[in-house]
């Protein structure tokens, strides 16, 4: 049995993952487990320690487990095992990976918001939990609702990985597939033409699919600023991806994944 | 609600008449139509006027008769000094459709009939091209923008909009406000994004944070495609400028407003008059 888990809080980002995971909680393979990190050093100046640091740090976590059940109740969380985050203490990035680990997960998922600085993603991304992280991650950016879902290939990505992550996390029946191939991302104006999907040699992605018995509807070929481009992504409610080798802070594909609103599955080569 | 739309007899002009028309279709909101002119020209702004009414007419069928029926006669009546309305005595229809003339100064007429009417929102027209000037006032559109005390939507172009930025201050921001944007939303059949404005130092605001997320929430029940995006205070104007090159941007610059900060009364006339889309100003 496959395993995700969803790291709630109760702010905007979380609101927005747990609305959009309410979306599409059918088509979810993993069983979704919450997870709740209680920062104490977020929460002013420790008080002592030993008998006294415990107390408070007790304290600390009964208030943030009443904050947390308001806010679920208020979500209208339907799936019973995200209305019962399990509660840890200490450096979030520290405890997520230990639990991603101890879990083991299959699929780490949170809300995060988008920002108009793309680096803001890149961030994230070289961030020691997203660095660290043992499996693929879904990062929901928005409450996106369509039923489309968008594979990005192109010639700089190893994607070999990316339709078994797909299928494994996502079942994708009744949702349309279309393959992205990303050309050059440059200053140019955006181009966005339709590709030849009967042209075997010209995708990895859609011989992977069609051996897993998956029909793209589209391929399409586009090219540009990524600045450009962005806006055609939100008709997607999923961008699967995965990253380039060593992603770079000035790498225009990073860039466009950055500005990109939808929801981003990023998947490991 | 009660909607003021100035209008001249420029091309723009028809085609905002026609917007609000439509806007006025889903709110049933009271609509005057003001010309502003010389005294000698008072019979031709009110053929003018005729010719508007009519236009926005066609949005509604005679049988309901919400506005009045189209083929009404009309009288010119004298208000007061240098106001003349149209009459239309014989058929009065359930919500007002106001046809004004006002003699003077077109920026202070115009403010003046917005205050006099109690506007909820001055909705005016131009041409983008050459900076969203009115031939027979160059800085019209600007001033009403920088001036009036209630919101204002300067519509630039004919297509709609895909896309509408909304740059709330989630603090104060009123529900009129939401749900103007709503409004538009609806009849423009566009798509939302709600900025959220972060702090170099803390991010996003935990107030602003909640505030945000009941207004997406209010928003989506209502099948609205909303979209969020947080950008940092400094780099605001930059985004809103590059937002305005393309979609309708919504600002609010309301009493105790954190934007009134950032965005001064001339940055906000700029804005309007210098951006390639429409632009909406609510206070």
């Amino acid at each position: 049995m496959k395993k995700a888990l969803v790291s709630v809080n109760t702010n905007l980002g979380s609101s927005i993952a747990l609305r959009y995971i309410n979306h599409i909680a059918n088509h979810l393979r993993p069983t979704l487990y919450a997870v709740h990190v209680v920062e104490p050093s977020h929460a002013g100046s420790e008080p002592g320690s030993g008998w006294v640091q415990k107390t408070w740090e007790n304290a600390l976590v009964e208030t943030e487990r009443e904050d947390l059940r308001r806010f679920l109740e208020m979500e209208q969380v339907a799936l019973p095992l995200l209305r019962n985050p399990k509660i840890l203490v200490g450096d979030r990035t520290e405890q997520l990976l230990g639990e991603l680990q101890d879990g083991p997960y299959d699929l780490f998922l949170e809300g995060v918001p988008p920002t108009s600085n793309p680096m803001d993603f890149f961030a994230l991304l070289k961030s020691r939990l997203y660095r660290s992280m043992p499996c693929p991650s879904l990062i929901i950016k928005n409450l996106a609702s369509s039923d489309r879902i968008a594979l990005l290939t192109g010639d700089h990505l190893e994607t070999g990985g990316l339709v078994s992550c797909l299928l494994e996390n996502i079942d994708i029946s009744g949702f349309e597939l279309d393959i992205i191939d990303i050309g050059t991302l440059d200053q140019g104006p955006p181009i966005i033409k339709e590709g030849d999907l009967s042209d075997p040699g010209r995708n990895k992605l859609k011989s992977a699919l069609d051996g897993e018995g998956v029909t793209p509807k589209t391929l399409k070929q586009i090219q540009g600023s990524a600045r450009d481009l962005t806006d055609m992504f939100r008709e997607y409610g999923l961008v699967a991806s995965v990253l380039p080798p060593n992603p770079r802070k000035n790498d225009p594909f990073i860039e466009l994944l950055g500005r990109i609103s939808s929801p981003v599955l990023i998947c490991r080569s | 609600m009660r909607i003021l739309v100035p209008v001249d007899n420029q091309p723009y002009s028809v085609q905002v008449v026609r917007q609000v028309a439509a806007l006025a279709s889903n709110t049933w909101a009271n609509v005057t139509l003001l010309s502003i002119g010389p005294e000698a020209a008072v019979k031709d702004m009110a053929a003018l006027l005729y010719s508007y009414r009519a236009e926005f007419l066609d949005r509604f069928s005679d049988a309901d008769l919400l506005y009045g029926a189209r083929a009404s006669e009309y009288k010119l009546t004298e208000e007061g000094k240098g106001v003349v309305t149209l009459d239309f005595p014989d058929q009065p229809g359930r919500k007002a459709l106001d046809l004004r003339i006002r003699t003077g100064g077109p920026g202070r007429e115009i403010l003046a009939e917005a205050e006099e009417a109690g506007a909820d929102l001055i909705v005016i027209g131009c041409d983008p091209e050459g900076g969203c000037q009115w031939p027979s006032d160059d800085s019209i559109p600007g001033r009403i923008v920088k001036n009036a005390s209630c919101p204002v939507l300067v519509i630039k172009e004919n297509k709609q909009p895909q896309m509408i930025v909304c740059c709330l201050d989630h603090d104060t921001v009123t529900q009129a406000s939401i749900e103007l944007i709503n409004q538009l939303v609806t009849l423009y059949q566009a798509e939302l994004e709600i900025i959220g404005v972060t702090d170099e130092s803390t991010g996003l605001r935990a107030d602003v944070d909640r505030r945000m997320a009941r207004i997406l929430a209010y928003y989506t029940s209502r099948n609205i495609k909303a979209w969020v995006r947080l950008v940092d205070a400094p780099s605001l104007k930059t985004f809103i400028d590059q937002s305005a090159e393309r979609n309708l941007v919504a600002v609010w610059t309301g009493k105790h407003s954190f934007l009134d900060k950032i965005f001064s009364r001339q940055h906000i006339e700029d804005l309007a008059t210098t951006a390639s889309s429409s632009v909406l100003i609510l206070r």
